[in-house]
This record gives C-alpha cells, sequence and structure tokens, in this order.
C-alpha cells in the first residue's frame, strides 16, 4: 500500500510548517528512519524521518511553501508498480492544473492532446513539484562547519581557501567578522515575511493582551547582600552562579508558598499544578526564546544554575527540543543585561504571572534615618487578575523581594 | 637546580629511592660490578651491595620472572633489560604474569614493579638492537608505560615509578643518555599520566615523546623564523594517556601532527589519531598527520638508518601541510 506522509503535529500548538529542504528526490529509496524533510515550525527547524520504507513517488509540497498539518507533504510507494502509478497520476492531475489554467476548465481536444505530450516529457517541474538541487554539499572541515553552524551562517556564503575551494575554519570566522548578513536578515527597505517563529510570538503576545486582564505590582529590591553572597560563594565553589539564578530560587520559594501563583485560568476553573516548572526568556539574537528549567521545587540553588546554563546555551545554539520550552508554569525576563531599569512583561498563556528583571544600579537609599548607596534592582509582577488579586499577587512578589533580600534563604 | 645528565639523573633517583625504601632492589645484566651498559647504576653496586644491585646472567624470561615473584612478595624491584628489544624473550612473564596478576587474582596480590628498557635508533646496532618497542606494552591493560625525555622527567617520573604499586615499563631513548638538562634540588616526584607542554605555541599541535621530542623542539623553532607557531607537547606517559591535554591543545590550534620514532603501523600515532578523531573531531581544521619511522627493519648503513626514522625536514614539511602551505595530496 503506497504510504501518503502528512505535514506532522511537532509541538503541541503547532498549526501549520514551512517545508524547508527535501533530503530525497522523486525516484530516491528511503529506508525506515531516514531523513526525508526539514520543517520549519514556530519554534525550531526540525528534520523529519520517514517511518515507510519505500520509494519516493511523489514530493507533494514545494521547498520553502507552507502548509496546515495533515496536509500531505509527500508519497512513498512501496512496489514498482505503485511508483509508476503514482508517478502517472500525479502526472494527470497536474496536467489538469495546468488545463484548468490554459482553458478555463474547457474541452478542447488539441489542447488536451497538447497537455498529454507535456506529460510524458523529459521536464519534470510541472508535474511533480521537482524542485532543483541548489548547489552541491559544500566542501568544509569539521571545525569550519561546526563553527558555522554555532553562528548560524551557511557555508554556500562563504568563499574557501583551502585546497580545491574547501572552507576551513579562518573563511568562516572571516565571514562572521565581516559581518556579513545571514540568509534571513533583510535589507530595511523591503517587506520581511514572517517566519514560523515570529509568527508564533505574535500569535502567542495577542492572544494574552486580548485575554488576560494584566496588572503590575512593582518592588525596588536591595541587592547588596545577593551580590556579596553570589561572589563569595562562586569564589569558594569555582562556580558561575548568575543573578538570574537567584532569581529562579527565590521566586521557585516563594511559588512554593502560594502555589495560586503557579496555576492557571482555563475557561471556568483555575488549575493548580503539580511542579513549578520556571521559563527563562532568552534572547537568542534573532529572536525570542524561553526554555524551561523544570521540578523547581525539588533542585537546590546549584543543580537550578547549572540546568539553567546548559539550556540557554542550547537556546542559543538553536538546539532546543520541545520538551525544553514546553510545560512552564511561571516565567522570568531579566532585561537587566541591557540596562534597562524595569520591565512590565506580558503573561504567558496558560499561566498567570510573569516576572521582570531590571538592571542593578546603585542608588540613594535610606537605612534608619540615613542616605546610604546600595545597590537596587527593579523588579515588575505581572499578574492575571481573574486568578489573582492584587493581595495575592503582592503576597509573592513581598515573599520574592524578601528571599532576595536575605539570600541565605537560597542556599537552604 | 643542578645541571647533570639523563643517566645521572636517574642514578641520583635510585639513591634517593633506595635509601628511602628498603624494599627497593635493582637486577639485570651487568647492572652491579659492571655499572650498566649506559652507567646509569654506575656506584650503586658499591653503596648497596650485591643483594640489592644483583647481576644475573642472560636470561631475560627467567629474572624477569624472578622479578615479579619478589614483587609479589613484598620487594619493589627494579628490572633493567639490557634492550627493549630483548623484552621479547620476556613477553610471557611481563605481559601475562606481570600485568595480569593483580588482577586475575581478585587483588589477593600486587605486582609492584618497574621494568626499564633503553631503545631506539640512531646508533648503528642493527635491525634487532634499535627499535622503539612501546606500543606492544601501551597495548597491554595492567601496565602502565612511561617515557621522559628529559633530565629532570626522568628523575622524577622514576621516583613515581618506583613507588607506584603496579607494574611499569620505564623506557629509556639510548640516545638520552648524555644530554643535559636541569634538575630540581631535593627529592621530587613527576605525576604518571601528565602530558607537558616542551613548547607553547597557536597554530599546530605536536604531539611527540623520548628522543623525538627534542627533534621537533628544533623543528619549532626553525619553523618560528617562517611565522609559524607550533606548540610541542612531550607525552611523557603512553598508558594512560593525558587526553584532556591533547584535547585542549587541539582545541586550541586546530591542527595535529604526531611525530614518532616507532613504527608508522600501529604505532602510537595510530592510537592518538584515533582518540583525536573521536573526542576532537570537530576541532580539526586539517587531517592528522603522523611523521614516523618507516615500516622497515632498522637498517645498519649509517645513511640508511637516518632515512628510516622521522626528521626535522619531514617535521617541518608536515606542519606546513596541515596548514596548508604545502600540497598534502588531500582534495
Amino acid at each position: 500500500m503506497a504510504q501518503a506522509i502528512k505535514m506532522p503535529k511537532l509541538s503541541d500548538d503547532m498549526q501549520e510548517g514551512t517545508l524547508v529542504k527535501w533530503f530525497k528526490n522523486v525516484g530516491d529509496m528511503v529506508e525506515e528512519g531516514e531523513i526525508l524533510v526539514e520543517i520549519e515550525t514556530d519554534k525550531a527547524n526540525m528534520e523529519v524521518e520517514c517511518f515507510y520504507p519505500g520509494t519516493l513517488a511523489a514530493q507533494s509540497v514545494a521547498e520553502g511553501e507552507t502548509v496546515p498539518i495533515g496536509t500531505v507533504i509527500a508519497m512513498i510507494a512501496e512496489s514498482e508498480e505503485e511508483f509508476e502509478s503514482l508517478v502517472n497520476e500525479a502526472a494527470k492531475q497536474a496536467a489538469a492544473n495546468i488545463e484548468e489554467v490554459k482553458t478555463g476548465g474547457g474541452d478542447d481536444v488539441e489542447e488536451d492532446e497538447e497537455v498529454g505530450a507535456d506529460q510524458n516529457g523529459s521536464d519534470g517541474h510541472h508535474q511533480l513539484h521537482v524542485v532543483e538541487e541548489i548547489g552541491g554539499p559544500r566542501k568544509a572541515t569539521p571545525v569550519a562547519r561546526r563553527i558555522a553552524e554555532e553562528h548560524g551562517v551557511s557555508l554556500v556564503e562563504i568563499q574557501g581557501t583551502g585546497p580545491r575551494g574547501r572552507i576551513l575554519k579562518d573563511d568562516v570566522e572571516k565571514h562572521i567578522q565581516a559581518g556579513k548578513p545571514k540568509a534571513a536578515v533583510p535589507i530595511p527597505a523591503q517587506v520581511l515575511p514572517l517566519d514560523q517563529k515570529r509568527k508564533y510570538i505574535v500569535r502567542k503576545m495577542v492572544e494574552s493582551k486580548t485575554t488576560i486582564p494584566h496588572y503590575y505590582l512593582g518592588a525596588d529590591v536591595k541587592v547588596d547582600e545577593m551580590l556579596k553572597l553570589r561572589k563569595e560563594y562562586n569564589t569558594a565553589k569555582e562556580t558561575n552562579v548568575t543573578i538570574t539564578d537567584f532569581i529562579v530560587k527565590a521566586s521557585a520559594i516563594a511559588l512554593e508558598t502560594y502555589p495560586l501563583v503557579n496555576a492557571h485560568f482555563d475557561e471556568d476553573v483555575i488549575k493548580y499544578k503539580e511542579h513549578i516548572n520556571i521559563a527563562i526568556a532568552v534572547d537568542t539574537g534573532e529572536i525570542l526564546m524561553a526554555p524551561v528549567v523544570k521540578n523547581c521545587e525539588s533542585k537546590p540553588l546549584s543543580v537550578l544554575s547549572t540546568e539553567t546554563r546548559e539550556l540557554v546555551d542550547k537556546a542559543r545554539a538553536k538546539k532546543l527540543m520541545p520538551e525544553d520550552y514546553e510545560g512552564g508554569t511561571f516565567y522570568i525576563s531579566n532585561i537587566g543585561g541591557f540596562g534597562i531599569d524595569e520591565i512590565a512583561p506580558i503573561i504567558f498563556p496558560t499561566t498567570s504571572a510573569i516576572l521582570g528583571v531590571g538592571a542593578i544600579a546603585k542608588k540613594v537609599v535610606v537605612e534608619g534615618d540615613e542616605f546610604v548607596i546600595g545597590q537596587v534592582m527593579k523588579i515588575i509582577l505581572s499578574a492575571d487578575h481573574r486568578v489573582l488579586d492584587g493581595a495575592r499577587g503582592a503576597e509573592f512578589l513581598k515573599q520574592v523581594k524578601d528571599n532576595l533580600e536575605n539570600p541565605l534563604i537560597l542556599f537552604a | 637546580m643542578a645541571r647533570m645528565k639523563f643517566w645521572q639523573a636517574i642514578n641520583q633517583g635510585f639513591v634517593e629511592e633506595m635509601e628511602r625504601d628498603p624494599d627497593v632492589f635493582i637486577l639485570g645484566e651487568d647492572v652491579g660490578l659492571y655499572g650498566g651498559t649506559f652507567r646509569v647504576t654506575e656506584g650503586l653496586f658499591d653503596r648497596f651491595g650485591p643483594v640489592r644491585v644483583l647481576d644475573t646472567p642472560i636470561a631475560e624470561n627467567g629474572f624477569v620472572g624472578m622479578a615479579i615473584g619478589a614483587a609479589i612478595t613484598g620487594l619493589r624491584p627494579v628490572v633493567e633489560l639490557m634492550s627493549i628489544d630483548f623484552a621479547s624473550i620476556a613477553m610471557d612473564q611481563i605481559v601475562s604474569q606481570a600485568a595480569k596478576m593483580r588482577y586475575m587474582f581478585g587483588g589477593g596480590c600486587k605486582v609492584p614493579m618497574v621494568i626499564r628498557m633503553p631503545e631506539g635508533t640512531g646508533t648503528q646496532k642493527g635491525a634487532q638492537h634499535s627499535q622503539c618497542l612501546e606500543s606492544w606494552f601501551v597495548h597491554i591493560p595492567g601496565l602502565k608505560v612511561v617515557i621522559p625525555s628529559t633530565p629532570a622527567d626522568v628523575k622524577g617520573m622514576l621516583a613515581s615509578s618506583i613507588r607506584d604499586d603496579n607494574p611499569v615499563v620505564f623506557i629509556e631513548h639510548e640516545k638520552l643518555y648524555n644530554i643535559t638538562g636541569d634538575v630540581p634540588e631535593g627529592e621530587y616526584t613527576v605525576p604518571i599520566g601528565k602530558a607537558d607542554i616542551k613548547r607553547k605555541g597557536a597554530d599546530v599541535t605536536l604531539l611527540t615523546y623520548a628522543y623525538m621530542t627534542h627533534v621537533s623542539l628544533k623543528a619549532a623553532g626553525e619553523l618560528e623564523a617562517e611565522g609559524i607557531s607550533v606548540e610541542v607537547i612531550d607525552l611523557r606517559t603512553l598508558r594512560p594517556l593525558d587526553e584532556e591535554a591533547i584535547l585542549k591543545s587541539v582545541k586550541k590550534t586546530n591542527r595535529v601532527v604526531i611525530v614518532e620514532e616507532d613504527v608508522i603501523t600501529m604505532g602510537m600515532g595510530a592510537e592518538l589519531a584515533a582518540i583525536i578523531s573521536e573526542k576532537g573531531f570537530f576541532d580539526l581544521d586539517a587531517p592528522i598527520i603522523r611523521v614516523a619511522g618507516k615500516d622497515v627493519p632498522i637498517p645498519y648503513s649509517k645513511e640508511l638508518e637516518k632515512m628510516a626514522i622521522p626528521n626535522i625536514d619531514e617535521i617541518k614539511t608536515a606542519v606546513k601541510k596541515s596548514l596548508y602551505k604545502e600540497d598534502g595530496g588531500w582534495d
């Protein structure tokens, strides 16, 4: 039986996918488990395997085309007869399409014959959406390949200076230094079509702001103690625990005390969650991603720190898998690295709150009745009023602030 | 710091170890009365007597076996083979007994012995007395294989090897015995299993050991004048290899040339190249190159003997190939 391969649903809320690349051509043998296509989803590009062995009889979607999930993208023939009949069918279908375009659906016999003749011609482009292979595999050394991949640079753009034009490490590094734009970056004056990832963000942010009644609570946190403790800890343990790690832990502790903040509104109920999964907003330079640190309720600061580091590195290397960015119950957005004082972020749908963190700055603060210089960090909790009344949000935020101002509790 | 020759450093090492630990003793051919064929044990017979500096008959299998017996009953023998070439006579004792006893007896005994073996090419001793056979022993689980290249390293590694509770094959390249170097004063050890960066560089990593370390350093000096920065790593221990140091250097330079005197086929370079290819593949900007002994019995003729092992020009050419400054024959 011939198999129809459909656009797969690669993540919870994926609705459509873009076929980026075909790895097999019509007529190629495909083995079970071999990569058939590369699909771009709202979060990442993924190589998709074919689970049916056979011969690729039809590429029903062209490279660059976007289709809804469930759309047939390929036909795999099990036998030669099937292959022949599928190819002929596709040709007839294509011919019929061409005929309709030409004659507006009429029954002109002459035109039919003309089209019939085309069907057996050598030009397969119109009939089966066969796409020309652009260039061939580029020759590059292992380290050149790795660095190009890490920086999202396509080898096709690089001139190699090695033997027979092989691309060397130096070639890639010079290319990156020269700041040549990557394939997807547009020239400013033109119109930029949205890729899947951007469409996803558009969808989620609009959904949030049109359905969730946001309110905002701000607090100034004195972080002198926290900074001091962080320095001592990192020196003593030779680690690199970050300020975000402290905030994650402070939030995790507060979420344990106030599980309502970890819940969310769902039609007409409030759903509490079993685990505390904290998502951390990361800017990869091109787009926002939010990898999730799972089960924070049971993890000490050191473990949270290590996991966060791995996830952030993965996000920047564009290697996040769905399980890395799904399932967040609370979000943290730290904009401090950009030198910005405060952020009132947008709540991610299926959660009730998000904590915005600003840059740490020396400020004049009051201690007792005196002015002193202190290090201050502004945090803002955006909260869903359907779940959290002002008092509930305030209790939670106060505890986060207390945890950060008395940081020994983060090591308990 | 004191300046002394390689053989003197070993000699001094022996004096210190034998005074520190009364269980340490030496045995082998001509180690006692004669003072050693390379002067390594000179004066020790007079100082420590005929029982602790024991002259043996020409019977390698026998006296290595004897050393094993001594080791498992509580002593710490340092047995000398006059040349690594003669190890083939004692292979059953080294490989089937010394290397395996502790494991096969479930830890019921230990074999704390050192087997010293001079080796190397370059003194016109003919095919049977000029081999480099370290890879035979690196292939055997249960043995450690140590091969220092300087007076400072050889003294410190002798101490570490004697104090190690495992059988250690301790290889000394014959052309090193008369080189001079700085040696720290007093007692010290150099750890087994740690390589040494003898020269820091940025463009290419040279992995080498024993006499070839010095040839490599000379090549590196000449390449410096041509603007090429070479990092020379003296492996010092071949089993266990210091993988961390090797891979760290490869990550830095992205290029590897292995310089070894032993025959290229199934030599140390083969193991090094496999490890780097498995664990450092994505750091390589060029194929790994081995500069090694040719697949030939070592000739007796002086000129042919030179051609059978690596020289400075071969090393420099290999470095340039890995930088694509010369055609490596790859497409």
